[in-house]
Order: C-alpha cells, then structure tokens, then sequence
C-alpha cells in the first residue's frame, strides 16, 4: 500500500503523504495495536465482573444437603439409563435414599455399599413383617387365571408368591417412606 | 517540493515505527504469557461470606475447605458445603466466583430460623408451662415453618382433651433483632371448659365414687379421666381380681359413664411352705401378669415355685394344686411337700489330672452350701469350657452322680480330658506397617499354652484394635490352624488395608458454647491417622467438661482417605444452686450455699461463690477457674476468701481466739499424668488476730494485724478408685508454703506438709486404710515463732479422735493449746461395709505436735483407739466416731464423739 502512493506524483502526493503518513500509524496499529489490545483485553478478563455459580445446596434432608453438582452427576448417570425421568423424580429418589439410609444407620446396618444398606434395611424393617399365605396366593391364581393358561398352580406359585412379596414390599415401603418424610424437616431450595 | 531524502527518511521513519509496535506486540504476549501460566492453578484472593451469622467465618471456611491462598476445585465444593450443612443451622450455601480464575469467592449463606422466645398469651385456665410442654416448636430449636399447621392443630387436640372443647389457637411468627432469629406469639383462646354435670357409673358404684378424685362439677379432663381408669384398675387388681375392665364412655360434654367390671377374684394360698413365706411364693404367681387363670399358668406357676425350692436347697419339693371356680371367685390351693434341706457334703472327680481345687473353685454347686438340682446342666458346661481353655479340646463330662444320705449330698463328677492340644507355633502374616514385636506383644499367647479358641479370638480382636490405633480401621485379621503332631500351629493372616485419617471435625448442637471451647479438647487432630480409642477418649473428655447432657461422636462414611467426625451435643444448664446443711461436734450446726456457673462467654470458664456459715466460723468465696491458661491445658484458678472464724474450747465454749482473715490466692494446676499433680500458688493474706488468750501467744504476731504473702507449690500422687469412699488405692502428697518479705510479707517461714495414705480391700466388705502425716515449719529472718494462723494444730475429727479439737501439743500457762512448729500424725481404720449403706469402723489414732523440730519426742504421741458408725451417702459417708484416750491424764475426759461428713482421711 506504501509502495503504490510513493510511485504517484510528488507533488500533489505531498499533502496526501502526510496524510497518508497519518494513515500508516492507523495502519501501524491496525496491524501492531490491536493485537495488543486484544492481549491486554484478554489479560484484563479476569477482573471484569461475571458471577459464576461453583455449587450450592438444592435441597436438604434434616442437616444432610444434597449439592446441585451432586444432583446433575447422579441425573445424567441415570438419564444415560432411563432417558426419559425426569428431575423431579430422581431427586425424590436421592431424598428417599437419604431417609432410608439415616433409619438404617440407626440399626448400624452395615454394608460395603449404600445400595447393599438399604437392601438390608428393608429386608429387616419391611420384608420380615411381610406374609404370604396359601390363601393369598390361590386367590391370585384363581382371579387371574387367564394370564396363566394351561399352567397349574404348582408350576407359578414361586412367581406369583414373589410377585405378591415385592408388591407389598412396595406399598409398605411407599408408606414406610411417607412416615419418615412426615417427621424429618425436608425442602427443595431449587437453583 | 520536499526532496526524496525526507521520504526515504519519513519511510524509515514508519519503519521503524513499525518495528517499535512490532516489538511492543511481542513484549506485550510475553507480558500475558506468565498470567495465563498462572490462570491455570490460580490462589484464592479474596472470600467474601454474605449472611453468616450464627458460626464463626474462620470455622466455616474450615468445614467448607476454602481458604485464602488455597486454590478452588469446583469438586470439591459439594463435600464441602455437605460437611457444613451437618451444622444443622444451615438452609442454603451457595458458593460463586466473580472471576475466571476463581481467585475471588464469594459464599451466600441463609441460616435456617432459630426460635428465640415463645410468648404464650390469652390463657386463662390452663398454665404457660403446661401449654408450653404441649407446644412441639420449642425455644433455642429450629423454626419448622413446614409444622406450624400441625403444631397448631395438635395443641388445639391437647385443649379439647383437657376438657376445653371450643379453644382456638393462633402462632403468630416475629422477627427479632437479630437475623435468623424469630419469636413465636402462641394466642391461646381456651374459651369455657366443658364441666362434667353428671357420672353414671355401672358396676361397684360405691367403691368407684370413693376412688374417683374427679367428681360431678370437674372439668371434663381426659388426662385426668384416663388416670382415674388406670387407678381404677391397679386398685382391682391389687385386691387379687384377675383382669378388672374400667370402660370410660362420654354420654356427652357433661355427661359421662363409667362402666367397671372387676372380674373374678383369685384366692391363692398355700399349705405346708415353712421354709419360704406365702408373701414370696405369691410373686411366683403368672397369673397376674397374664391378667388369666389357664392350665398352663398354674403348671408355669408351680415350675416357678420349684426352682424357688431348688434354689434355697429342697431338691424334692413337690406342689399340687387344688382349684375351684366359680362365677365371681376362683380359689386355688398349693400344697406343698418341702422335703428335707440338703447341703452339698462331698463334690469329687474321678479321672482327672487337673487340680481338683480348681475344678471346684469353677463350680457354682459348692461344698457345705444348699444343693440345687438345677445347676447341674450349667456347672457341666463350666467346667467342659475351663477344660477347653486348658487345650483339652475332647473333655467331656461322662456322669454326674448325686448321692443324698442323711441330708446330705455327695456329688461324684466323671471326666473324660482327652488328650491336651498346645500351640507349637505361631506366624504373623502380611503385617508390614506395624512392627511384628508390638503385634506379638498384644496377642499374649505364645508357643507351649494351651490351645483355646477364645484365646485366640481374644488375640484376633487385639490386632485388630492395634492396627485400628494407627489409622489402619480396614485391618482384617483371619486364623488358620495347622495340625502338627500333637500340637496346633496358629496363623494370624492380616490384612492390612489402607490408612484412614480423620478428616474434619463438624460441631453441631452448641448454642451456647463456643466451638473453640469443643475443639481444643479434641485428642486428634485433621490429617492424623483415625483412632476409634483417640474418639472414645475424647468423648469422655467431652463429657467431664460438665457441659452437656448428651453427646453424640459418628464418622460418616469414608471419602478417598479421609474420615470425617460428626460431634453432636446436647447442653445442660451450665448454671447451679446448691444449699447444704449439716453437724458437726465441734461447729455444731452449719450451712453452705453455692453458686456456680460452668460456661461463662461459652468457654467452659467457671466462676463461683460460696459461702459457710457456722456458730464458729463464717466464710465466703470467690472463686474463678480459667481451664486453659493462656491456651494451654492449664487450669488457672483465682479466688478471693473473706473469713471470721472464732477458735472455741469444745468443752468450756471458751474463746482461744478470733480471726479475721482476707485472702487472694491464684495459681495454676497441672495434671502431669494420670496419677501426679502439680500445683503452684501465691498467697496474699491481711489477718487480723484479736481476743486471743494470754497464754497462746508466743510472738507479737500473734495478735493484731498481719500481712501474710506466700509462694504455694504443691504435688500429689492419687490412684484412688473413689475419693469419697476409697478401696484402693494411694494418696501422697508433698505441699509447701513459704512467705517471705522478699514477697511483701510482714512474716518469713517456710512450712511442708507430707501426707500418705493407703486404701486396700482385703475382701468385699473390709477395707483397711492407713495415712501418715507430718509437719514441719521453721521461722527465718526476724520470725522466730510462727504466727498463730500457722502454726500446727492436732486433734478432733480428722486427726486424733478422742481428743477435743486442736488441744494437742505444747500449752500456755493456762492450759489453753499454743500450737507448734511441727506435728506427726499417724491413723489406722479398718472399714467395714454392713449393707444397706451402713459401715462399721474401728481406727487406732496417734499423733502429737511440738513447739520445734528437735523437740519431737516419739515417746509423747498420744494414742486414742474407737469405733464408728458410717452411712454413705454421694458425697461421702455420714460419720459418727468415739475416740477413747489409751494414754488419758489427770483431769482429761476419756474420749470424745465426733460427728461429721466424709472419712476422717
């Protein structure tokens, strides 16, 4: 570009070259400042002001937090399994959990794992007060026959007695959970 | 027209200009370079905490793992903000960063809402005590906005029930002045209590009425008619009906029925019971507490009835029952066979090598005791697990003879041993943090003992608990036997694990004292190995501190190596009132009053006051103890005496002299281990000596005022299990007490005392103790004789009993006691327990005191012997002592009785 406007004429390029001069500093730093700038922005990019959340409580069971990090680590965990839960239901979970987990420390049920913990729990505090009968079981049988076609009683009573186990395991649980809830101070901060 | 020169020069110029900018740029990027360096691991420069109030910053940085200087990592804020919230005052913690490097942090904090005051007002019937038990929001507890409709509804069932059936209740919530805290308005509106105009009862209405305090006209209570049933019944049921049945049935608001059906009486007696009353066979009975009468009951009732027999030493005892029922009474009838008492004359063993005396020693069935049948079984299984401890794996016990002549039962026990397994050798496995002779050490078994699974089970749990002291808590230790020969190898395979450290400590529960006050009597500190002894320590060290009335220590789960520790308290009243009266033979009746508080600004500081009051004496203490000095674990004490004392003759009430004494005293006490502790004080006292007779005094000092300032060092050895009541155990000190000008003091002298005493129980009633001490004390400078207030004195209660207080030792002209420079004391007791809190004691007492050291003369102890009578109470036995003088002169009395509190040494 300097080349070319010294090549023209002298004379009448005098004034031009001073402007032109003007020019090249604006060149000059068009070329050399801005980067500078751009590294003294960039340097100066810490001190500018912008508030970023590092963790914070989202909810809290007695004076056990659950932590927003903890929440979205175990939510992705689980939505990479079931992709279709929603947030609501897994902190429910990690609350459940955190109920179940204070009651079985309280037996001192130990395990190697919170999951082993709360198996254990509710083996003894649910599944131990959980009957069964011949009648229970005969009564299902019998109203749900079709579903079992040409099978005797004899061939699915294990099936249909584990089925009845874990359905009233559920219920009781449900209620076992609603109990605790009832008596531990809970609340859902939010973000 | 410019020349091509200044071109050539303006290009040269911009060229250069464009090589300064050129190089500006590049100095500029290597400027930046070391900042972006350092944007990679930036240090915290600044925190600002928002909304902090009820815990101090510096604590809650710690629990949060945020400090200046350090550097952020997102990740580990959660566990931060987790180990925070255990606090239990916490709501929310958010934590945010105002830059891109992390180097400023701010943390936003919202306290959960504490309840301060609880205002109960528009009660009209009913107390604010007993509405404030029934409230369940409580004061210095938790605001639970999520409870305040149940809160209300739940007191408003409490009114209905005590008998205020249109009460309405209201809480109305207000903040105070402080943040995050609140205070709740309980309006309580009762409005006119339901009155019960008529009781209907059915049944025994006579006996009913009588029983009923609630009458015609009371408030319709629910409480108080629930009680009334259940008194109802206890009275019923006290008069031997089976299953009485009191149903209460409100017609309406002021009408109520009582429906009461006593049920059937059972008349229980018994025939032939000589050695064992009918008031404790009645105990025997089930039926009772079956609230039934069945065939099973009465057969559980003369099993219960036998074993009784059994156990007072009537093997053949025989019970038959007689019954008759009716409609209204059931009678039955136990007539018993005792049978002779037979006593146990011969227990033998035949086959066996082992020490028959031992075998015997091990055996509840005792010869010259009763003879229970019912031992047999379990004396088996005694004496099969004593062979087993023995390594007689294979010993059984083939027969049990019993073999009664004259009443008399001769026990024959055949044993088959077997042969005895011994343990020919030991290995450790896998134990390569801790040292194999410290691990050898704690098993205590070696090669050549008798082989025993307990032992060794034993041997397991201490290994175990070993590693557990170093941190290594994951430690598994299994046991292998290898069979060589006639011998048994032992192995012990560990596993060590990897090392826990405690982690960080969250307080929580302390409202009132300080963390510092917690954490400085912590036995661990963070990044130490976890020690489960260290914790139990601490938590008993926790406890001493006299602060709290619970106190819960859990580690919750472990994360990478760390462990962190949860403490949990509960305070008590740190405040206290004490009143105490008593007598005394020589003070006669006293009295004390106290007053102390144990947590003054929440750091376990305690001041007190004291005063004691008798027809002799009147004084009055300040005192203020500062446990950590100078933050050292060393206590601090302060205290301030004012005491009026007047010394009396027993006998005669005679006044010796009267004292006015004014003491500052502060020092520092040191406990250098479990058994030694130091002491070192100064003393600074104003006495003032006045009516004092003629012939005590020996120097000018003696009477008037004088200014007494003294350096006190002291040091104890003390092993007793009970101060108050010691079995066991050593009491020897050494205290000094010198005063001198160089300290402002208008006297100069140095006294010690020695003391030594020691307790030992020769069985479980007796108890002998003995203590030896002395005195000696020597003026120097201008002070010939000690002041009067310093001299040694002996007699009286807990020196030489017999003999009046303080009358021992050198005399004035009159008779009346000088006091010396010196003193021996020596006493003997032999303490015995009677039961039921009585004791009985005998002591021999000797002692003397002399006006010099090189006047004492062994010869001059004088000598008392006695009895006592002790009843123990928490603070020491009650205690009354005659002392009879085994060497009385002429004119002197023959003893003396004491009364006091606490032993005599």
């Amino acid at each position: 570009m300097v080349r070319c406007i010294l090549a023209s004429d002298m004379h009448s390029k005098s004034y031009k070259l001073q402007v032109t001069s003007c020019k090249l500093v604006i060149c000059c730093l068009q070329c050399c400042l801005f980067p500078i700038l751009l590294l003294t922005v960039f340097c100066l990019l810490p001190s500018v002001s912008h508030a970023e959340l590092i963790d914070k409580v989202l909810a809290f069971v007695d004076d056990t937090a659950i932590t927003l990090s903890e929440f979205e680590e175990v939510y992705s965990n689980t939505a990479k399994i079931k992709p279709d839960i929603k947030r609501e239901e897994v902190l429910n979970t990690m609350l459940n959990r955190i109920l179940l987990l204070r009651e079985a420390k309280k037996l001192r049920i130990e395990s190697s794992t919170e999951d082993g913990i709360i198996k254990e729990y509710i083996e003894l505090k649910i599944k131990t007060f959980i009957k069964v009968t011949e009648y229970d079981i005969r009564e299902f049988y019998d109203k749900s026959r079709s579903e079992f076609g040409q099978a005797d009683l004899d061939d699915v009573r294990d099936k249909i007695e584990d089925y009845l186990v874990e359905n009233q395991v559920n219920r009781r649980l449900k209620m076992h959970i609603e109990e605790l809830r009832s008596k531990a101070y809970m609340k859902v901060i939010g973000r | 027209m410019r020349p091509l020169q200044y071109y050539k020069k303006t290009a040269q110029k911009l060229y250069l200009i464009k090589l300064l900018f050129f190089f500006i740029a590049v100095f500029s990027l290597l400027l930046c370079i070391p900042s972006i360096e350092a944007s990679e691991t930036p240090s915290i420069q600044k925190i600002e905490i928002r909304g902090l109030y009820s815990m101090d910053g510096e604590e809650f940085l710690n629990l949060l793992d945020i400090k200046l200087g350090g550097i952020l990592n997102p990740s580990n804020v959660s566990r931060g903000i987790k180990t925070a919230f255990l606090k239990g005052i916490f709501e929310d913690i958010s934590v945010e960063t105002d830059d891109i490097d992390k180097t400023h942090i701010r943390i936003n904090v919202i306290e959960k809402d504490v309840i301060k005051k609880n205002y109960i007002i528009g009660n009209d019937y009913l107390s604010g005590r007993e509405l404030r038990d029934n409230f369940l929001l409580k004061e210095d507890q938790i605001m639970r906005y999520d409870l305040l409709n149940s809160v209300v509804s739940e007191l408003k069932d409490f009114l209905y029930k005590k008998g205020f059936h249109h009460a309405d209740a209201r809480i109305e919530v207000s903040r105070t002045g402080s943040p995050y805290r609140v205070n709740l308005i309980l309006t309580v509106e009762e409005g006119e209590p339901a009155v019960i105009e008529k009781i209907r009862i059915h049944g025994p209405e006579e006996d009913v009425r009588q029983l009923m305090t609630v009458k015609e006209g009371s408030i319709n209570d629910q409480f108080r008619l629930d009680k009334e049933v259940e008194n109802i019944r206890a009275y019923y049921k006290k008069n031997n009906y089976l299953s009485p049945s009191v149903m209460l049935y409100p017609a309406s608001e002021s009408e109520l029925e009582i429906s009461v059906n006593p049920g059937r009486k059972i008349d229980i007696r018994f025939e032939g019971n000589i050695a064992i009353d009918s008031k404790t066979l009645l105990k025997e009975m089930s039926f009772f507490d079956a609230e039934d009468f069945r065939d099973d009951l009465i057969e559980e009732s003369i099993s219960r009835i036998i074993s009784l027999y059994h156990t007072k030493g009537y093997p053949f005892v025989q019970v038959a029952p007689v019954t008759s029922v009716n409609e209204d009474t059931i009678s039955i009838y136990f007539f018993i066979f005792e049978g002779d008492e037979i006593i146990v004359k011969t227990v033998r063993f035949t086959e066996v090598t082992i020490n028959r005396r031992n075998l015997k020693e091990m055996m509840s069935i005792r010869e010259g005791y009763v003879y229970n049948p019912d031992l047999i079984d379990s004396n088996k299984e005694t004496l099969l697990e004593f062979y087993n401890a023995l390594g007689y794996l294979n010993a059984n016990i083939d027969d049990v003879k019993v073999e009664i002549n004259n009443s008399r039962a001769e026990i024959s026990i055949t044993v088959s041993e077997g042969e005895q397994v011994k343990i020919e050798d030991i290995e450790i496995k896998g134990s390569l943090l801790v040292e194999r002779e410290k691990i050898e050490k704690v098993i205590m078994v070696k090669k050549g003992d008798p082989y025993n699974e307990v032992d060794i089970a034993d041997a397991r749990y201490r290994i175990i608990d070993l590693y557990g002291d170093r941190g290594l808590i994951d430690a598994k230790v299994d046991i292998k036997q290898e069979i060589t020969g006639r011998g048994v190898k032992v192995i012990f395979e560990i596993d060590e694990g990897l090392i826990t450290l405690f982690g960080k400590t969250v307080i929580s529960g302390n409202t009132r004292t300080k963390h510092e006050a917690i954490k400085r009597e912590l036995l661990y500190e963070e990044g130490t190995p976890f020690n489960y002894t260290l914790l139990t320590k601490t938590r008993q060290k926790l406890y001493k501190l006299g602060l709290f009335t619970d106190l819960d220590i859990e580690s919750p789960e472990k994360t990478g190596k760390v462990r962190d520790i949860h403490i949990r308290v509960k305070e008590g009243n740190a405040g206290m009132i004490e009143l105490g009266v008593g007598y005394g033979d020589y003070e006669h009746y006293r009295g004390s009053f106290d007053v102390s508080y144990r947590n003054l600004f929440g750091m376990n500081r305690q001041p007190s006051f004291r005063a004691e009051l008798s027809s002799i004496e009147r004084r009055y203490i300040l005192s203020y103890l500062e446990p950590w000095f100078l933050k050292s674990p060393v206590p601090f004490r302060a205290l301030l005496i004012r005491e009026e004392r007047t010394e009396k003759s027993i006998e005669t009430r005679e006044i010796r002299y009267k004292l006015k004494r004014h003491t500052a005293s502060a020092g520092i006490e040191k406990k250098l281990s479990n058994e030694f502790k130091g002491e070192v004080f100064y003393e600074f006292s104003l006495v003032k000596t006045e009516d004092v007779k003629p012939d005590v005094i020996l120097t000018k000092e003696d009477t008037g005022t004088l200014l007494i300032s003294s350096i006190k060092p002291g040091i104890v050895y003390d092993t007793r299990d009970n101060p108050f009541d010691p079995r066991r155990g050593v009491l020897a000190g050494i205290s000094v007490k010198a005063a001198s000008g160089f300290l402002l003091s208008e006297t100069d002298f140095i006294k010690a005392i020695f003391t030594g005493s020691i307790y030992k129980a020769i069985s479980r009633r007796f108890v002998v103790a003995v203590s030896l001490k002395s005195g000696i004390a020597q003026g120097f400078r201008d002070t010939r004789e000690l002041p009067l207030v310093e001299r040694f004195f002996l007699g009286g209660r807990t020196t030489v009993r017999g003999y009046e207080q303080d009358t021992l030792g050198p005399k004035g002209a009159n008779g009346t006691p000088t006091g010396g420079n010196t003193f021996i004391l020596a006493n003997l007791e032999l303490r015995t327990s009677l039961g039921r809190n009585f004791g009985f004691v005998t002591f021999l007492d000797g002692g003397n005191v002399w006006a010099k050291i090189d006047e004492i003369d062994i010869m001059e102890m004088k000598y008392t012997a006695g009895i006592g009578i002790r009843y123990d109470t928490p603070v020491g036995p009650l205690r009354i002592d005659y002392g009879h003088k085994l060497d009385r002169k002429t004119g002197e009395s023959s003893g003396e009785v004491h009364f006091s509190i606490g032993h005599a040494f």
